[in-house]
């Protein structure tokens, strides 16, 4: 007995064995992959922050434009690599708002510079120079703290898949949490200076709503308005009720309503302020698109009249399978509204609307006075690229990209070079591009679902 | 003397129930009710794998060994026939599987394919493995948050530098993201890329049960939606 038993217990030991010695070295090597990975980041992050801080330096000290120019635009570049950077690096535990903060801030004030300055022709006005004094200050702060946790992380060989695994994951502290603290006290230390404030001309816009009209309405109100809604649209509703309540930028209620023999309900959100109606999200199944592109354009437009949403122009279209994206914009005499927008997603076996989102419609919308262009149509596209074919053009208020520049008027310019479809926005002040958008849709593949 | 005995005697009931033990497996895995999990191999595995490769859900070998493909492919059964998606074929799965016929599914729901950009895509297998069983409303409002973070300074610049951002979603890490992503969540990803956003700005959502961070809670929260918390 014991004969055959030894070899066999033998056997199966070496076996298990050798399998538990593969398992462990491939999960080595995986280790040592991932944590090579999160090294390059990690060093690279120094090696811009570093960068950052020394192209900084030299913008102070330059007084050759062309110089300065050359150091923004590296400002730029380096400020954009650190944020990816920084990003794959796994220490999402700890928060790093203000030095995310800064770091971007250096990135869109170099921007802004560039764009903005002739630098060709003046230097850097005495606010630009203090800002950048500023950030230097700062991000020789972040740098010095940085090269600490780099030194240490040589020095003592430190793991960022063991910060991953055991801090980030488990949330217990490593026996040397150099790595995590390190990071701790750069946040700290950016924190602890005062905010930079910026010319109202630098902040990237995010215009505030308007306030909306109307008066406050109560729960029983909005599900009412809610249900009215989803008669109108699909049917008789048999229950409705508050799912949830919002107070962003836009308060607002959320309701839900069910039909007959349907458990999925229906969300609408019902703006707090003078009850409207502001987004809608159905949820059903789908059968095959059965409707071109205009008909469904007809339902869409059909949808938007009976809300009182009139004039309102097509100006994206973006389409799987068997439902389609409408992207619609409001005219002021034959301008084109583009800050109020109006989306909705129709679905093309019958075209009803899915849902349906008029958010932008309700915060932006408002008469506007928009002065006549000063260059006629003629003259803003006359000394247009001769590789742009133009198929379409209209007029066009765009918002800017800066405070300063909040919204602009353009001529919308719709055309082709090859295949690729595209918008020209051009200034209708000045004549120059004011934007360039890219219309051809991202290449469509097959995939699966389930 | 008496000592070895009843070693012997010992061991000799060990590979007698072994054995035994071995058997009945054997036998039951011929009449194929056994419940497998991952892990599992046998005759039984093999027969899930080509009754599984028969209705279209599995593209690998019919090996005997229930790995990470066979998963994949009995959890996408489970979820194309309702019964829970937790991978372990037990008496339902297999009742569905001796059901099931082949081609139907597919065909009733005109073809389990459509197509999609890689944004789109990426965004839906993201919204899939975090928001699955969430109302559409909520899956659009996570596929929203992240489009508001690709929008927002302070994270990466693209859908996949914010989706894979180590540790910033748990679907990545618990490999729930390699999956296909369901219908619905493709529809709410084309909505969410589309601008639409239920959320108005949010930038985080976590769910309050299982949330691990705690500077997550320093957070201004706007709304719940589902099993879903949204904050700025």
């Amino acid at each position: 007995m014991r004969k055959i038993l030894i070899p066999i217990l033998t056997v199966a030991l070496v076996v298990t064995g050798y399998f538990a010695y593969n398992q462990y070295r491939m999960n080595e090597d995986l280790m040592r992959r991932a944590e090579s990975q999160y090294q390059r980041s990690f060093h690279e992050l120094v090696f811009n922050v570093d960068t950052i801080n020394s192209q900084l330096a030299q913008t102070l000290i330059s007084s050759s434009p062309e110089q300065v120019m050359l150091s923004l635009t590296n400002l730029w570049r380096e400020s954009f690599a650190a944020s990816s950077n920084l990003g794959g690096i796994p220490i999402a535990m700890v928060e790093l708002d203000k030095t995310d903060k800064l770091i971007n801030d250096i990135a869109e004030y170099s921007y802004y510079i560039l764009k903005s300055n002739n630098l060709q022709k003046q230097k850097l006005a005495e606010k630009e120079w203090d800002k950048l004094q500023e950030f230097y200050e700062r991000s020789k702060v972040v740098r010095n703290e940085l090269q600490s946790v780099e030194a240490a992380v040589l020095d003592r060989d430190l793991s960022f898949v063991e910060v991953e695994t055991v801090v980030m994951r488990r949330g217990r502290d490593l026996a040397d949490n150099t790595i995590v603290d390190g990071f701790r006290i750069i946040e700290d230390k950016v924190k602890a200076f005062p905010d930079l404030q910026f010319d109202e001309g630098v902040q990237k816009i995010e215009p505030e709503p308007r306030p909306i009209a109307g008066r406050e309405i109560s729960e029983e109100e909005a599900v009412a308005i809610a249900k009215e809604f989803m008669n109108n649209h699909d049917g008789p509703i048999t229950k409705a009720e508050i799912s949830f309540s919002a107070e962003g930028k836009i308060p607002i209620f959320g309701v839900r309503t069910f039909k007959e023999e349907q458990d999925i309900p229906t969300y609408i959100e019902v703006t707090k302020k003078g009850g409207h109606v502001i987004q809608m999200y159905m949820q059903r199944a789908i059968k095959e698109a059965n409707l071109d592109f205009q008909a469904a354009e007809e339902s869409a437009q059909e949808f938007l009249k009976e809300h009182n949403l009139t004039g309102m122009e097509l100006v994206d279209i973006d389409t799987d399978t068997n439902t389609a994206v409408f992207t619609f914009v409001p005219t002021e005499d034959q301008i084109r509204l583009y800050s109020d927008m109006v989306k909705t997603h129709v679905a093309l076996d019958n075209g009803q609307i899915i849902s349906f989102d008029q958010t932008s419609y309700l915060a932006y919308h408002h008469e506007r006075t928009i002065p006549a262009p000063t260059l006629t149509e003629e003259k803003a596209t006359s000394s247009m690229n001769t590789n742009f074919d133009v198929q379409q053009v209209s007029l066009a208020l765009v918002p800017g990209e800066f405070k300063e520049n909040q919204e602009v008027l353009c001529y919308e310019v719709r055309g082709k070079m090859k295949e690729e479809k595209f918008i020209l926005f051009i200034n209708a002040d000045t004549g120059e591009d004011f934007r360039i958008v890219r219309l051809t849709k991202p290449r469509e593949f097959e995939i699966t679902v389930r | 003397m008496l000592e070895n005995k009843r070693i012997k005697a010992l061991a000799f009931i060990m590979i007698l129930a072994t054995f035994i033990v071995l058997v009945a497996m054997d036998f039951v895995s011929v009449i194929g009710n056994r419940t497998l999990v991952y892990g599992s191999t046998g005759q039984d595995v093999k027969t899930l794998q080509s009754k599984l490769k028969g209705l279209g859900f599995h593209k690998g070998k019919a090996d005997g060994v229930y790995g990470w493909e066979t998963l994949r492919s009995v959890k996408w059964f489970q979820d194309q026939f309702g019964l829970k998606n937790d991978g372990v074929v037990g008496a339902s799965t297999w009742a569905a599987l001796n059901k099931a016929k082949p081609g139907p599914v597919t065909a009733q729901k005109g073809g389990n394919k459509t197509t999609s950009n890689n944004d789109v895509a990426v965004l839906a297998k993201m919204i899939s493995g975090e928001a699955r069983g969430e109302p559409y409303i909520g899956q659009v409002a996570v596929g929203a948050v992240i489009m508001n973070r690709v929008k927002d300074s302070k994270f990466p610049n693209t859908v996949y530098g914010v989706c894979f951002q180590p540790g910033a979603f748990d679907a990545v890490r618990d490999g729930q993201y390699f999956s296909p992503p369901s219908e619905t969540s493709l529809k709410a990803a084309r909505s969410a890329i589309s601008g639409y956003d239920p959320t108005y700005g949010a930038l985080y959502y976590w769910n309050p049960v299982t949330a691990t961070s705690k500077w997550i809670w320093s957070r201004r929260i706007m709304l719940r939606l589902g099993k879903h918390v949204f904050g700025i």
